[in-house]
């Protein structure tokens, strides 16, 4: 098998740069630091080419659709001209091009909280349909979420005790049960770390 | 719907100027800032993307007012693609650059680019700000940035400002852990009991509460704005879902009781 495809030389890879970074954070040795350092920059520019790797992907993917007259391939096509445009406008004109910035601001930042916008009224839908206290439980969840909407709405600090029972609730119960996920999410990364440093998780490795 | 429509629609054209008590934790972040000395450095990191940027705009431009009328330097980060021009439209609708002619662009504040990477761009930004840019938004060379001369390493931040849609955890262990650096978040509504640990335990310096949060800082520095209507648009979208929610147990009850 030639020497690059060998599992065990990203293995040692990964273990050796794992062990370079957690050192890093402890020991304070310039030759040690500035190679972390080294490696953490490096990352930064994976992920910028990250991004154009995606960009080639969304290409593919859609280029097919497109070429082969696939399922939706208007859609397709639709996307990749729009991408295409913004992307040639961006570099031989510039971010700060007014065509750009007005694409930028009136089309992608009116469109984008939109989606999120008509949120809404799904949920205020939902609070008609869905929130009926047809068990005890339902009737803990509805009183649940009918207090949270009163504590969250800006009307509900002028209200009596809604402020002082949401900053308990928040501050006490909430805080103490996301404090219990975020240490078990923790410790299941410190694990998933420790295999992947040892090398038994494979994912990441060539076929 | 059309009523739910309506009712947000109603305060954006007539804000109806419903109180809004100013929350412990917003007052923090606001009296840390102004006790800050003279002349520091507050690193305004960013990496909210646009679906999320009408609930952090308001804060983000009440901040850059406070900090335009402070004695205070201010380094703008970028961690999502689409923060940069967020946040460069931000400073243009407030007009900064007239607002605050004592600012001088490259020695008071700078907008510096998009750093890609999450949580290994924050700790790298950290260990050295001025290696992780050659060159800020607008393309100036780092070394004709006198503010970035002055940013050597994490002990030259004074405060990072973080406003983000989601992600509590990063910050707070590249930043706050490692190099001690004092640290208020910026969530969204939703993501503050996510940020409610660390700041029970002392990692945050305060917390600003989405468009809420924007509001309580608008009235904290003496501009009341584009929140306060927000945020009467969503005291009445509140109260309009906990209204839906009754009728809809009543139908419920009436059902029942018909045999239904």
């Amino acid at each position: 098998m030639s020497f690059f495809r060998r599992r065990e030389l990203y293995v040692a890879i990964t273990f050796i740069t794992g062990l370079l970074t957690i050192f890093d954070y402890f020991i304070s040795f310039d030759a040690l630091n500035n190679t972390a350092a080294a490696l953490r920059n490096w990352v930064v520019l994976i992920a910028y080419f990250a991004i154009v790797l995606g960009l080639v992907n969304t290409f593919v993917f859609h280029g097919r659709r497109v070429f082969r007259k696939g399922q939706q391939w208007v859609y397709s096509a639709w996307l990749l001209f729009v991408v295409v445009s913004i992307t040639l406008i961006g570099i031989f004109s510039g971010t700060n091009h007014p065509i750009y910035s007005f694409l930028f601001t009136n089309v992608y930042g009116a469109l984008g909280p939109s989606g999120y916008g008509i949120m809404a009224f799904f949920i205020a839908s939902a609070a008609f349909r869905a929130l009926r206290a047809r068990s005890f439980e339902a009737l803990i969840l509805l009183t649940a979420v009918v207090f949270t909407l009163l504590y969250r709405a800006p009307v509900g600090g002028i209200m009596p005790f809604i402020p002082q029972i949401g900053d308990w609730i928040q501050s006490v119960p909430s805080a103490g049960g996301m404090r219990g996920i975020i240490i078990g999410m923790a410790i299941g990364a410190i694990g998933m770390g420790l295999r992947t440093l040892l090398g038994y998780e494979r994912g990441y490795l060539p076929e | 719907m059309v009523v739910m429509l309506i009712l947000m629609i109603i305060p954006a054209v007539n804000p109806l100027g419903i109180p809004i008590p100013i929350s412990d934790y917003t007052r923090e972040v606001y009296n840390y800032i102004e006790n800050l000395p003279s002349g520091s450095i507050i690193v305004v990191a960013n990496n909210v993307d646009v679906a999320l940027w009408p609930e952090e705009e308001t804060f983000a431009k009440a901040l850059f007012w406070h900090l335009g009328e402070g004695p205070h330097k201010f380094v703008i980060v970028n961690f999502g693609a689409d923060s940069p021009l967020l946040i460069s439209g931000a400073l243009t609708d407030i007009n900064f650059e007239i607002s605050f002619p004592n600012k001088k662009y490259g020695d008071d504040y700078v907008l510096m680019g998009f750093l890609a990477g999450g949580e290994t761009a924050m700790a790298s930004f950290a260990t050295n700000p001025q290696g992780v840019f050659e060159q800020d938004f607008y393309g100036t060379p780092i070394e004709q940035l006198s503010i970035m001369k002055e940013l050597k390493g994490a002990s030259d931040i004074d405060l990072i400002v973080h406003i983000t849609g989601s992600d509590a955890d990063s910050p707070v262990r590249q930043w706050v852990e490692t190099f001690h650096i004092p640290y208020a978040a910026a969530p969204t509504i939703g993501w503050v009991p996510t940020y409610m640990p660390y700041y029970n335990a002392g990692q945050l310096v305060g917390l600003i509460a989405g468009v809420q949060g924007g509001a309580e800082y608008e009235l904290l520095i003496g501009r009341p704005g584009s929140g306060l209507a927000i945020n009467d648009a969503l005291s009445l979208a509140f109260l309009f879902t906990i209204l839906l929610a009754i009728l809809g147990n009543i139908d419920h009850l009436i059902s029942r009781l018909k045999g239904g």
